[in-house]
């Protein structure tokens, strides 16, 4: 039997497949692409003029206010994060065992980016497929040419008139929960249009209410004075220096208060 | 053996890729120009995807501004399309995905100026939406910015080709 096993000299080569080329060959390194990921994610954070910017420059109070912002940002944007890293690792999974053809990476990016976008409307509780009625006001809003009237007068102005006026917060819940102005009524867009009539529900049709945002960047308090005049109440406006503006009449009075004692 | 790689193995191999440079002459610096490119892709994509996903309900009223689907074609994209931004951000970080992701950037980025030139043609005023709220309006230079992206994508795609490679 031995005189008929093959010699190793005599085994039939097999053609092996060529090595697909490649512009480089280089491994995926997953520390050096993370690495190149946190910092562009970092430097278009900071570019964005997120929290971590306003934690270098804010100080004192301020500065505890901004810390606890950056951590409702993380609560937040943790299980997006998640997602960003989970995509990522897929990607470098499918890359080395069925993605070869053009077609089948096509078909494997249309289903996980399909799979991450719903994902991600269930993870977030203000995303569009959960507030599905908003989201149709805000794609009808477009053409709504009417404007809402656009107070930019100073907070202590407007207390002077001692004109009756129902205060509303147009701010998403977690930075309501961080801070919010006394007598304030949380209407963020996030919410229902039936459950932002239930909080309106007392409010006469023609009481003034004034929509207040963080600042005057921030365009929610247009829109949501646009929805809550939808729904009825003529005499709506927007205080355009939002939060910033009555925290500085705050810091007026806090000071005079000082001074007087 | 000088490495042909032009994706940095570590961040501070980025003087051995000026080294190559010198040494590969035109073609060192053409790799240059494409990590650039493709530093630039990603850090836009990225960017895009970061503030669209925080604001999907002005990514709602970005697209229908430009008037070009109806009401629920733009909730469906802008749940669909950061997600895409995301992923191709991911995919030109992935030097095996790079190629694909840089043909599929420049379909998107040329699907991208078509609608703002067809949003310039018709007289709208809208923003472009492009980069959140408080991005400027559809004109030249949103025109000129994207058409550049275009241009970086389809000269990355284009580099991974059989015959252009150095």
């Amino acid at each position: 039997m031995a005189e008929f096993a093959p010699k190793n000299n005599d085994r039939p080569s097999v053609p092996r497949r060529s090595a697909p080329k490649r512009f480089d060959g280089q491994r995926l390194n997953c520390d050096t692409a993370l690495c190149y990921g946190i910092v562009t994610a970092a430097s278009m954070g900071l570019m964005t003029r997120w929290d971590g910017a306003s934690i270098i420059c804010s100080v004192g109070d301020s500065r505890q206010e901004s810390v606890s912002m950056a951590v409702v940002r993380a609560y937040q944007f943790a299980p997006r994060l998640l997602l960003v890293v989970i995509c990522f690792m897929l990607l470098g999974i499918s890359s080395r065992n069925f993605s070869r053809t053009r077609t089948s990476r096509l078909f494997f990016v249309t289903v996980i980016s399909a799979s991450a976008a719903f994902c991600w409307q269930m993870l977030d509780s203000s995303s569009l497929l959960r507030n599905l009625d908003a989201a149709r006001w805000m794609a009808a809003d477009s053409e709504d040419s009417a404007t809402i009237s656009r107070c930019e007068r100073p907070y202590t102005e407007i207390l002077n008139e001692k004109r009756p006026f129902v205060l509303v917060d147009a701010r998403p819940v977690p930075y309501c929960q961080i801070h919010t102005l006394p007598g304030a009524r949380l209407a963020g867009i996030e919410l229902h249009l039936d459950e932002m009539r239930l909080r309106l529900r007392d409010v006469g049709k023609y009481t003034p209410i004034v929509v207040y945002c963080q600042s005057n960047q921030c365009q929610w308090a247009e829109l949501v004075a646009k929805r809550i005049r939808a729904t009825g109440f003529q005499n709506t406006s927007v205080f355009v220096p939002g939060v910033n503006g009555i925290q500085e009449y705050l810091a007026i009075q806090a000071a005079r208060v000082q001074r007087d004692d | 053996m000088a490495s042909r790689s032009i994706w940095p193995f570590k961040l501070q191999g980025f003087s051995e890729m000026i080294e190559q440079a010198y040494s590969y002459g035109f073609k060192g610096y053409w790799r240059l120009v494409i990590l650039f490119a493709s530093l630039c892709l990603v850090g836009a994509f990225f960017l895009s995807a970061w503030i669209h996903l925080g604001n999907q309900f002005f990514v709602v009223k970005a697209i229908t501004d430009y008037k070009l689907v109806g009401t629920d074609a733009a909730i469906f994209l802008a749940a669909l399309l950061p997600i895409v931004h995301l992923l191709l951000a991911l995919m030109l970080l992935n030097h095996r995905w790079r190629q694909f992701g840089a043909e599929l950037a420049s379909a998107l980025l040329l699907c991208y100026v078509f609608a703002q030139l067809s949003v310039l043609f018709r007289g709208n005023q809208v923003g472009c939406g492009c980069f959140g709220f408080e991005d400027s309006p559809i004109g030249l230079w949103t025109i000129s910015r994207t058409s550049l992206l275009f241009v970086m994508a389809g000269t990355i795609a284009l580099a991974y080709r059989k015959s252009l490679r150095p």
